[in-house]
């Protein structure tokens, strides 16, 4: 194998390390020993799934200001922005925190299907591929930071109520993150390459 | 380095003698799926494919270069209308004026909200620039063969890599205020035309980034060697 950053050659099978290995000349991260990853992986994206729809329709905050209650949900603020203009932001926010998000737990959830039920699907090159080119897109830890200074921002203007979908997001990001943490990428093409039916 | 990495570092050192790249032996690794492949003799027009995913291999990501520098570019020039015109518009009980990224930051400073304010700044003024003139940094390097410590670069380059999300972090706060604060004349938040050049900023600096090739820093280390 070689080094993704530094194009160093490495003899693969001498990776013992339990925990990681990195490369010796550039220090970048080459392996990461994952146990148990595809039932994990399943496991955390199949439970990230059931908080996806809550977290995105149902009210994460209000803000009453003189009696006048308001309520904050993920897909109301990407309505508004649409509302007032600014479709390209819009966009981008609804892409970001909802559209990549989902796409990430259904990939996840069809790789590690397929892994499970030990079927080497044509679709699954693909998937990993795709998954590569989206991970870095997804951004729902960026967006748990925004809806805490929105939180601390607007708690002095009027009588702030952090409502139930605060913790579905929560969940839904912790347990996302954890189907993250333990996806094995090269585990992926390891199995999709012992399992080749057209060579 | 911890404890820990110095165990597992002496024995990843073992297989590391060799001091060949990949490209050195003709071996190119598959941006899909990072199967080593053996590189055929090619003509100009001709491309590699991986064995195993089909993908097209090529020693090095193509135009690294020149692709990274055309999206700088537009980053910087997209900077200046981001932070110049407003992003944002709070209207309080009838009152309020158009903030920019930077009144913004001043504006809660003022009311002794410092944490926020600093998270704001690092996000959204900071963050960008560092990512921007990191990379020129490392363009420069590559043009002109500096003899800067290429592994230093890779880990600038790892950084900016990680950090650049977190500058949507202002226009996710915009599109939850937009909604959370809106009642009509008494108190409302619009967004500006300055966020739509922020949302550009952060999309051009991210693909930026991943237009860009570190190896080619260590290339140029194996260019020396070639030469002495």
């Amino acid at each position: 194998m070689a080094c993704h950053d530094c194009d160093l050659l490495l003899r693969a099978g001498e990776i013992s390390a339990k925990r990681q290995a990195r490369c010796p000349r550039c220090g970048a991260v080459l392996y990461r020993h994952k146990p148990h990853s595809v039932d994990r992986t399943l496991a955390f994206s199949l439970a990230g799934l059931l908080f996806y729809v809550p977290a995105n329709i149902l009210p994460v905050m209000s803000l009453s200001i003189i009696g006048n209650t308001q309520s904050n949900t993920l897909l109301m603020g990407v309505v508004r922005l649409w509302q007032q203009g600014f479709w390209w932001m819009a966009l981008l926010v609804c892409i970001c925190s909802m559209v990549i998000p989902l796409i990430e737990l259904l990939i996840l959830i069809l790789i590690s299907g397929a892994l499970k039920l030990n079927v080497n699907y044509a679709f699954l090159p693909k998937l990993t591929k795709w998954h590569k080119v989206i991970s870095g897109w997804a951004m729902l830890d960026v967006y748990l930071l925004g809806l805490v200074v929105a939180i601390v921002k607007t708690s002095d203007i009027g009588q702030l109520v952090v409502e139930p979908a605060f913790y579905y997001f929560l969940l839904l990001l912790l347990l996302t993150l954890g189907a993250i943490y333990n996806y094995d990428e090269h585990g992926v093409w390891h199995f999709i390459s012992e399992n080749r039916t057209d060579a | 380095m911890s404890m820990v990495y110095g165990i597992l570092l002496v024995k990843i050192e073992l297989m590391h003698r060799s001091n060949f790249t990949a490209k050195q032996h003709a071996l190119a690794l598959c941006s899909g799926c990072h199967h080593l492949v053996k590189m055929p003799v090619l003509k100009t027009t001709q491309l590699a494919r991986c064995t195993l995913c089909g993908e097209t291999v090529r020693y090095r990501k193509t135009h690294a270069i020149s692709r990274t520098w055309a999206l700088v570019i537009t980053g910087f020039m997209l900077l200046i209308p981001a932070n110049v015109l407003p992003i944002m518009t709070v209207i309080y009980f009838g009152r309020g004026d158009p903030d920019t990224i930077m009144s913004g930051v001043i504006h809660l400073a003022q009311t002794d909200m410092y944490p926020i304010a600093i998270l704001i700044f690092v996000a959204s003024v900071f963050v960008p620039l560092v990512k921007l003139i990191g990379l020129i940094v490392l363009l420069l390097v590559v043009q002109f063969k500096l003899s800067l410590n290429a592994r230093q670069c890779s880990v600038m380059y790892r950084m900016i890599e990680f950090i650049g999300r977190w500058s949507m972090l202002d226009l996710f706060i915009i599109s939850i205020l937009v909604t959370l604060v809106d009642r009509g004349a008494i108190t409302s938040v619009t967004a500006g035309p300055g966020a739509t050049a922020f949302a550009a900023v952060v999309v051009t600096t991210m693909v930026a980034v991943s237009t860009f090739d570190v190896r080619l820093i260590w290339d140029l280390r194996e260019e020396c060697h070639d030469r002495g």
